[in-house]
């Protein structure tokens, strides 16, 4: 059976993770291979990496970074952040990537989604939609959410499905950082209205609010980033908690 | 011992490249018909499109190499994910035809009637043994492994499937046939039982490598 998917999310600049984390025995909390690999061993069933660096050199460093964790990490991972050209996809992919995520750059145009996928396979190309509730209606925001776009967000996941991406990260910017529970409601109308899988963010703080994003929710995985960092929940107890709720889980790492 | 990785430029080839080094066996990149020549062993990983993955073997000019290697001096050969696929006569992506070293074509999932699953099937979903084979050595019963696909393939004959997995309806998700073995998941993205399919695959290597034979199957592990 088809289980669904835990995913800590790691943000990286200039090659290290940006915000601290609580784990004592790494030996550098600041090493996105090493946080990575841990997140592995204690059942993470993907990874994924999003890179806030803005430089050049910045971005010569995460080449060399993923290229580390591909040799390191023996699950998937996504890499996102500032990819805007099929020649940043193929230097990510080549340095072993398994997906990559677009974001602003999708919305800015849209015709990149098909271009990725005809040129590397949809299975590798995720679309991530940043999402705000404004005036009674879902709409797409870029800037890491402080920017509205002209789309509205049901019909934008549709339109990315159409154009070829493999599946949607969607993060809604209401509850990112709240702790108060996923967007629920509108992840399960995203799934409902895409056919390909939804991987869920924003508003991690509980057991129980995995639970409801993968039932009620309908989403394929959930990402949550400070929840983990923090370990205010570890990873194997989270599991074991939504197989107890009757979740479909990998728990044999 | 010597693995070759073929590479036809199909996506990340790396991975599947680095867990052979970490198991201590020379492994190679190569499309260099020298080093496919003298290869005691083939990968096919591979992800991305079908039709252009066969153009770019045939304009590689590695297919009747690689025929003569794998189908007259049977060296073992390995296919994953859109690898696997190639074994197939024929593909629906594309409307391309394949390697054929396997009989049977790779389809797109039907899940018509299935609104609530999704293409691809993206995730860990669990195999079933269809029947006994030492490349399964050490795998559990229902080992779970990492998929993410559209395609996959269906078999003339149904005695070459090794795993079969369930995702709306079952498919088969791995094949042997001979020297020839396809994995429709991530081994190389699976942890431990990935690596363990990889471990086995070398030690059926070495049994051929350095024990020639005449038969048509390879030795068990366990003889």
């Amino acid at each position: 059976m088809l289980t669904k998917r835990i995913i800590p999310c790691l943000d990286i600049k200039d090659g290290r993770t940006v915000k601290g984390t609580h784990f004592v025995n790494l030996r550098d909390a600041g090493d996105p291979v090493e946080l990575g690999a841990i997140y592995a061993r204690q059942g993470a069933d993907e990874l994924v990496f999003l890179d806030i660096t803005a430089t050049v050199e910045g971005r010569k460093t995460l080449i060399e970074l993923v290229r580390k964790v591909a040799h390191t990490v023996n699950i998937p991972f996504t890499v996102g952040g500032g990819i805007s050209t099929k020649a940043d996809v193929s230097a990510l992919l080549n340095a072993g990537a398994d997906k990559i995520s677009i974001n602003s750059s999708a919305v800015r145009n849209p015709g990149l989604v098909d271009e990725l996928a005809r040129e590397f396979g949809s299975q590798c190309i995720v679309v991530a939609i940043d999402t705000r509730f404004v005036d009674g209606e879902h709409i797409v925001h870029t800037h890491g959410g402080r920017t509205p776009t002209e789309f509205r967000t049901i019909p934008w996941a549709k339109e990315v499905e159409n154009r070829g991406a493999g599946e949607i990260l969607l993060t809604s910017m209401d509850t990112d950082g709240t702790k108060a529970g996923f967007a629920t409601e509108l992840t399960a109308r995203i799934s409902g209205a895409a056919n390909i899988p939804v991987i869920a963010s924003g508003g991690a703080g509980t057991m129980d609010h995995f639970v409801d994003v993968f039932t009620t929710g309908k989403a394929d995985a959930g990402l949550a980033a400070s929840i983990f960092h923090f370990k205010e929940i570890e990873i194997p107890a989270l599991k074991q908690y939504l197989v107890g709720r009757g979740v479909p889980m990998r728990t044999t790492a | 011992m010597n693995i070759v990785v073929i590479d036809y430029g199909m996506g990340n080839l790396r991975s599947v490249h680095n867990k052979f080094r970490k198991l201590g066996v020379e492994c190679g990149i190569s499309a260099d018909p020298a080093e496919i020549e003298a290869a005691d062993a083939l990968i096919l990983p591979g992800v991305g499109h079908y039709g252009r993955a066969m153009d770019r073997l045939r304009s590689l000019d590695l297919l009747s190499l690689l025929n003569r290697r794998v189908l007259e001096e049977r060296v073992p050969v390995m296919g994953v994910c859109l690898g696997m696929q190639l074994l197939m006569e024929h593909s629906e992506e594309g409307d391309a035809e394949g390697l054929g070293w396997i009989k049977g074509n790779t389809v797109r999932f039907r899940l018509d009637d299935q609104p609530r699953l999704k293409i691809p099937h993206i995730g860990w979903n669990s195999i079933e043994q269809v029947r006994p084979h030492p490349i399964c050595e050490g795998l559990a019963p229902d080992e779970l492994f990492y998929f993410v696909h559209s395609f996959h393939v269906s078999l003339t004959d149904p005695a070459d499937a090794l795993h079969r997995t369930r995702y709306g309806y079952d498919f088969v998700s791995a094949v042997q046939r001979d020297n020839i073995f396809g994995f429709q998941y991530h081994p190389e993205k699976s942890q431990d039982a990935g690596i363990q399919v990889f471990r086995n695959f070398i030690h059926l290597v070495k049994k051929t490598a350095y024990v020639p034979t005449e038969s048509n199957t390879l030795p068990s592990v366990t003889e």
